[in-house]
């Protein structure tokens, strides 16, 4: 199947999803107006990774701004990781968060209440 | 006495003022908004932690207002109107929004902000997490998750005023203390 390589902008975060690896990246700012749209093609995505999922599959997440509605969309792609991780196979969630970014770290562990996934939380240096 | 826009705005903008607009609100503003914002931001002496706190609230902010304005009474239905203004004195950053609203959503705006208002930073957490993980809603966000977001993140409460215009029109003042 297919890779997903976006490049990021300022309002939209670099994607990597990579099914030969199982290595799935999104970093940098998320802060479309509308979030659905852009995070459609990765959401699908892992509705066909699932079928074909590494035995490992490892997410890293590294943002600098998500807006509200980008956390709707950060879920859903949770949502569908979670279903890869009940059907038997390795999940693991990298959060990265600035060193200071209270705020960052919070959220990934609201996500991590809400998700049945081991969260790595990883402070980066500024 | 009935609201009146041009005065509103002027008593806005009379200090400490570092951005501030007023006219339609479309996603090219806002997109130039926010590419500018952060550097004026970061130029004012703030420091890292608070311009990030205060960004994130502007984009929230900012894209409620693209999402919910509606246009000026009176003027083309196509465009929505809007206003806001970034104030920036001795460490704190006031954001402030300003948009008509229909006369029966003002009730209902008012009520979830009080219910946000009066929860503690453990029960807006609590909130957060419910909404987002319950709620289906659409890209304007819905379910109030901005509102208890924007509470969340900046620890402070909505402050907000609603101005009559008209029998139809409100005019709805929100601030935010980062």
């Amino acid at each position: 199947m297919d890779s997903i390589q976006i490049e990021g902008t300022p309002k939209t975060p670099t994607i990597e999803f990579d099914a030969a690896s199982g290595v799935v990246s999104i970093k940098g700012r998320s802060i479309p107006e509308n979030s659905v749209e852009f995070y459609k093609p990765m959401v699908d995505w892992l509705d066909e990774y699932a079928s074909q999922a590494k035995e490992k599959t490892e997410v890293n997440i590294q943002l600098e701004y998500f807006n509200t509605s980008s956390s709707k969309c950060i879920l859903d792609v949770f949502k569908k990781l979670e279903v890869i991780k009940k059907g038997g196979n390795d999940v693991v969630i990298n959060w990265f968060y600035e060193e200071d970014d209270e705020d960052m770290l919070e959220a990934g562990e609201d996500y991590q209440s809400i998700i049945s996934i081991p969260f790595e939380m990883i402070e980066t240096e500024e | 006495m009935d609201f009146q826009f041009d005065n509103w705005y002027q008593d806005l903008t009379k200090s400490n003022v570092i951005m501030s607009y007023q006219g339609e609100i479309t996603s090219e503003l806002i997109e130039k908004t926010l590419d500018d914002i952060e550097l004026v931001l970061k130029e004012k002496g703030l420091n890292k932690k608070k311009v990030k706190k205060a960004y994130n609230a502007i984009v929230e902010e900012l894209q409620n207002l693209y999402h919910h304005a509606l246009n000026a009474p009176g003027q083309s239905p196509d465009k929505k109107f809007g206003a806001f203004c970034i104030k920036v004195k001795d460490d704190i950053v006031d954001i402030v929004t300003g948009n008509y609203v229909i006369f029966n959503v003002v009730q209902l705006l008012k009520d979830r902000m009080d219910q946000i208002n009066i929860l503690s930073k453990e029960d807006l957490k609590l909130l957060y997490k419910k909404i987002l993980s319950n709620n289906s809603f659409s890209d304007k966000g819905g379910g109030g998750l901005g509102m208890v977001d924007l509470a969340k993140r900046t620890g402070s409460k909505l402050q907000y005023d609603f101005f009559e215009f008209d029998e139809k029109y409100y005019f709805f003042e929100l601030t935010i203390r980062v």
